[in-house]
């Protein structure tokens, strides 16, 4: 079977709050209620042509 | 997206030779030499040193086309010499100027830090 | 192989410094003409190498400029390139087959910096850390003469109170045919040495307000009038642009042939202007070593002679019966 789908933060976008959201959650802050949430940066380093 | 690489323009690909050398068919001591490569850099350079040649009845370089990084110089000589002749005078001499060139420029060069 | 037998056809260019700076240099160069100076000025701009940041590898940005936006400009960063030239290019290094990050082809570099406080931080060439001393930002500080303003060096991004940079970047050497970052100099213009001849009998058939009005025709200034004479003189031929304004304006006034200007074809003033990178004199220098390595390269091989020996022998005999 599937492995248990990882909560996933996300960043409110008025309050800037973090916030965990797993699947079936409503897309919104708990601290301000806000309905935009960015995800967050990838934590691997990434790789650029500085061209 | 889908541009080549900037090096495809100065590496010479594996497998293909830097100069190639093909007499005229028609015309005794007429050539072409295409120089992979190569561009208005070399080309107008050696078009230029073999005019100073006395035996070089025609020389001239083309650039067919801004995307093939190959340039033709073509050589015509009299019998006195051939292209082939002609061609390696012309870098020997350049080679030369530029020996000479350096060391003129070096020269001026220290005369002018001693004056700092 | 044929060795060119026949007379040499070589020149000898004279060289006169008139004016050097570290980033700057005015020369003569006579007894050439205008293809070896061409080709010198191509070099120059394009061919001579210098190392400049090739690959950046961001770990933390939560900077206004994206990650892209970053590693463009610090390529475009002016690093100290004495050393280019014994380098290798990282595509022919054997010790890192390709991988480019190597000691022999490469220079590595840290960047951190994270702004603590509420006053924007200034991250700049000089926070990048280098891994080899001999390979580091150009400093211009003594290049901008006034000590009045701090030198702080080239700004890459600006942080506010939170905001942070973290990366790594590798250097490497290329030339500025690949990518103008590489490119060691910031101008290398030359023009041909103009001879000016002012016909002094047609001179003198102008009344003193002619003569003032033609020498203003110039749009730089390269005649001006004695004022104890009366005369015409020329000042400053360099400072003639090849305009014909003289000209047109002689012709218009009913005296042509009033001024007669060549350019000498075998006479030419260099002005070099470099980012930093190079010394401006050793750009020159190096810009005619390169210019040889080429001239080297397009020699004639081996394998091409002798095949065309064989075919040349064939055809003898075919002409012979």
């Amino acid at each position: 079977m599937d492995p248990q789908p990882e909560p996933v933060s996300y960043i409110c976008g008025d309050c800037g709050m973090e916030n965990t959201l797993k699947p079936g959650d409503v897309i919104q802050c708990r601290e301000c209620g806000y309905r935009i949430l960015y995800k967050k940066r990838t934590r691997r380093i990434i790789q650029y042509e500085a061209r | 997206m889908n541009a080549p690489d900037r090096y495809e323009r100065f590496v010479v690909p594996e497998g293909t030779k830097k100069v190639s050398y093909e007499r005229d068919t028609k015309i005794i001591n007429a050539a072409s030499f295409t120089i992979e490569r190569e561009d208005h850099t070399i080309g107008n350079i050696l078009r230029m040193q073999l005019h100073r040649d006395d035996n070089v009845l025609f020389a001239g370089y083309k650039l067919p086309h801004p995307l093939q990084y190959k340039i033709i110089v073509r050589v015509h000589t009299t019998s006195q010499s051939s292209p082939m002749q002609a061609y390696n005078q012309a870098i020997n001499d350049l080679d030369k100027e530029l020996d000479h060139l350096r060391n003129a420029f070096e020269t001026e060069m220290a005369k002018h830090s001693r004056d700092y | 192989m044929e060795g060119g037998g026949g007379a040499s056809y070589q020149r000898f260019p004279v060289v006169k410094v008139r004016e050097t700076k570290d980033d700057y240099l005015k020369f003569e160069l006579r007894g050439t003409d205008a293809s070896v100076a061409n080709a010198l000025r191509r070099v120059m701009i394009a061919e001579v190498p210098t190392i400049a940041i090739d690959l950046v590898e961001i770990e933390v940005n939560s900077s206004v400029l994206n990650d892209e936006f970053i590693a463009h400009r610090l390529g475009l960063v002016p690093l100290t390139s004495d050393r280019a030239m014994s380098m290798r290019f990282s595509r022919d290094c054997d010790a890192c087959d390709g991988d480019g990050q190597c000691e022999f082809c490469s220079v590595e570099f840290h960047l951190r910096a994270k702004c603590m406080t509420d006053q924007t931080l200034d991250v700049t060439s000089k926070d990048l850390i280098s891994s080899d001393h001999t390979v580091v930002p150009v400093d211009f500080s003594d290049a901008l003469a006034d000590d009045s303003a701090e030198q702080k060096g080239i700004t890459i991004v600006k942080l506010r109170r939170g905001q942070e940079l973290r990366l790594r970047a590798i250097a490497r050497k290329g030339i500025g045919k690949d990518h103008a970052k590489w490119s060691p100099a910031a101008t290398v213009t030359f023009m041909y040495e103009p001879e000016i001849h002012i016909n002094e009998d047609l001179v003198e058939t102008l009344s003193l307000e002619e003569k003032q009005s033609w020498v203003e025709s110039s749009p730089t200034k390269v005649f001006d009038i004695n004022p104890n004479t009366e005369q015409v003189l020329v000042v400053d031929p360099e400072a003639y642009t090849y305009d014909e304004e003289v000209i047109k304006k002689a012709e218009a006034m009913g005296k042509p042939g009033l001024v007669e200007i060549y350019a000498k074809e075998d006479s030419f003033i260099f002005t070099v202007e470099s980012t930093g990178a190079i010394k401006a004199s050793q750009l020159v220098l190096n810009a005619i070593d390169v210019l040889k390595q080429k001239l080297d390269a397009v020699r004639l091989s081996e394998d091409t002679v002798e095949a065309d020996d064989q075919f040349g022998e064939l055809g003898a005999h075919m002409r012979g019966g």
